[in-house]
């Protein structure tokens, strides 16, 4: 299994005390009594888990909502497709409104992907323990502008202009779980037009 | 460590059959009672020949500070504090009272509260059900009694439910239909909810056992223990460090009441063997471990004891205390 991207650790922050997700890893769940499998981009990892499930004699119901085509999976589970993330997020968001306490949540996909998946699972009253998370793909980040708001989606340098103000942006180590998504401020507050040399972080 | 206690004066009692009374409490003149949270027990100072330190929850609204009540149930076979507050204590009486504390607090974020109660174990949920009432948040409150003749509380948690949750009763002198609903109960509860449950032991593991049949993580279950069942106790000798003073522990008496007697402050809060707060540790000697803190391991090492509930199994017990 591939080291969830927020597992770096980050220069300047202590690993105790820093509020970028921790994520538990793809792990099947045994526990849960329905297990409800988001992935995006990334069809073999929702295999794997569906043959853990299996060869736990199949407890509980279990469903996989998918971007793409599906991939050759065990009896027994129930598969839907849909057209690209936004689509799925909002399936996920709909059978989660249905759900009863015992569900599981699983998601992988790019890091995107999963901090929003993350909000909607937490506003539809899931708690950490009750979703498990791997990051898989682009580590691209959501950085919500502290001045305007927007969030910007796909970050992938520590400097990144606002999609809604257009203002450049430290992507700083502060994460929002209600939001999804890293603060960013203007990189120049200081001294105008003094900005800071620009690194590709997360690919 | 000096304990603070609030003069109160008993300003109404209200029989609920034979076994059961609630207790209104007023301060006394200069006293003030503070608002609480919900969940929040009081420790109730039981005059008599030796002072008892009862622990009862506050089964009123959260925002109450003119009057407390609490409902007491009287333990037959028990040392004697709840006895005293029914056949000793009338109306006009004053009494002394700790400030309120909390072990068993709603989880605020909590979509939907599923509450499950068993005979007197409904007391903390008075304070729930006002606040969940009062902030509009959802919850279905079930209600297992042995008798129907006079249930404590029916006509306030009725007021309470209409209009804010759901109320459901079970009347079965076996105990059993309750415990035939916490499947199907557990089975249909909506993402976000936390269940709470306060009642017999027994009662409290089947909500405990069936909410992991249907997936509940920990986390959502939440229990208030009370009145652990101590069994039979004898008395027993212990000493204070290796080379200090011995003391008897009666057979009617808790080890930490008997530490309060000889002028030994231990720091405490529950007194029933749940928050840990009054851990003491062990040179010598092998409690009788009756508590529900330890853990099996710390319980093996006998390098510690919670002297409000636990006694000697095998002595000289010697404690780290002067």
């Amino acid at each position: 299994m591939s080291q969830p991207s927020q597992a770096q650790v980050i220069e300047g922050v202590s690993p105790r005390h820093t509020s970028t997700p921790r994520d538990s890893g793809l792990a099947f769940a045994p526990a849960g009594v329905a297990h409800l499998v988001v992935v995006a981009g990334d069809a073999p990892a929702a295999e794997r888990l569906a043959r853990a499930w299996a060869q736990a004699g199949r407890p509980g119901a279990f469903t996989l909502l998918l971007d793409g085509p599906p991939p050759p999976l065990p009896d027994g589970v129930s598969c839907e497709s849909s057209a690209g993330p936004d689509a799925l997020e909002s399936a996920v968001r709909d059978r989660l409104s249905r759900a009863s306490v015992g569900l599981r949540l699983y998601v992988a996909g790019p890091e995107g992907f999963v901090r929003r998946l993350a909000v909607a699972a937490a506003t539809a009253g899931l708690a950490d323990d009750e979703v498990l998370v791997e990051v898989r793909g682009s580590g691209a980040r959501r950085v919500w502008c502290a001045h305007c708001k927007v969030v910007t989606e796909g970050a992938t340098h520590d400097l990144v202009p606002c999609a809604g103000c257009g203002r450049s942006l430290t992507v700083y180590h502060h994460f929002s779980r209600r939001l999804g998504a890293f603060m960013g401020f203007q990189a120049d507050a200081e001294v105008a037009g003094e900005l800071p040399e620009v690194h590709e972080r997360w690919p | 460590m000096a304990v603070t206690t609030i003069p109160v004066t008993v300003a109404g009692v209200e029989p609920y059959g034979p076994d059961v009374r609630a207790l209104r409490l007023i301060p006394e003149p200069g006293a003030a009672l503070p608002a609480f949270s919900p969940g929040s027990h009081v420790i109730v100072h039981v005059p008599g020949e030796r002072v008892r330190r009862n622990p009862y929850s506050l089964a009123c609204a959260p925002s109450s500070t003119e009057a407390y009540r609490i409902v007491v149930r009287r333990i037959a076979d028990g040392r004697g504090g709840s006895r005293a507050l029914h056949d000793e204590v009338e109306v006009g009486d004053r009494l002394q009272i700790e400030p309120p504390r909390n072990l068993f607090a709603p989880v605020l974020p909590a979509r939907r509260h599923l509450l499950i109660a068993g005979g007197i174990g409904i007391t903390p949920f008075l304070s729930y059900a006002h606040q969940l009432r009062a902030a509009g948040v959802p919850f279905e409150l079930h209600y297992g009694v042995r008798d129907g003749a006079a249930i404590p509380l029916l006509d306030e948690l009725q007021r309470l439910c209409t209009g804010a949750g759901r109320l459901a009763v079970y009347v079965d002198p076996k105990g059993a239909s309750l415990l035939a609903v916490l499947e199907p109960i557990l089975g249909r509860q909506p993402l976000g909810t936390h269940v709470s449950t306060c009642g017999p032991a027994p009662m409290m593991e089947a909500v405990v056992a069936a909410a992991r049949r249907h997936g509940w993580p920990s986390s959502r279950v939440h229990l208030e223990r009370f009145q652990l069942d101590l069994g039979p106790a004898d008395p027993f000798a212990v000493r204070l460090g290796l080379d200090g003073r011995e003391l008897q522990v009666g057979a009617d008496e808790s080890l930490l009441e008997a530490l309060e007697s000889a002028g030994v402050q231990v720091s405490y809060l529950c007194r029933q063997g749940v928050c840990g707060e009054c851990r003491t540790g062990v040179l010598a000697g092998v409690p009788d471990h009756r508590d529900a803190y330890l853990t099996a391991p710390e319980r093996a090492a006998n390098t510690a004891v919670m002297p409000c509930v636990s006694r000697c199994a095998s002595g000289p017990l010697v404690l780290d205390l002067v």
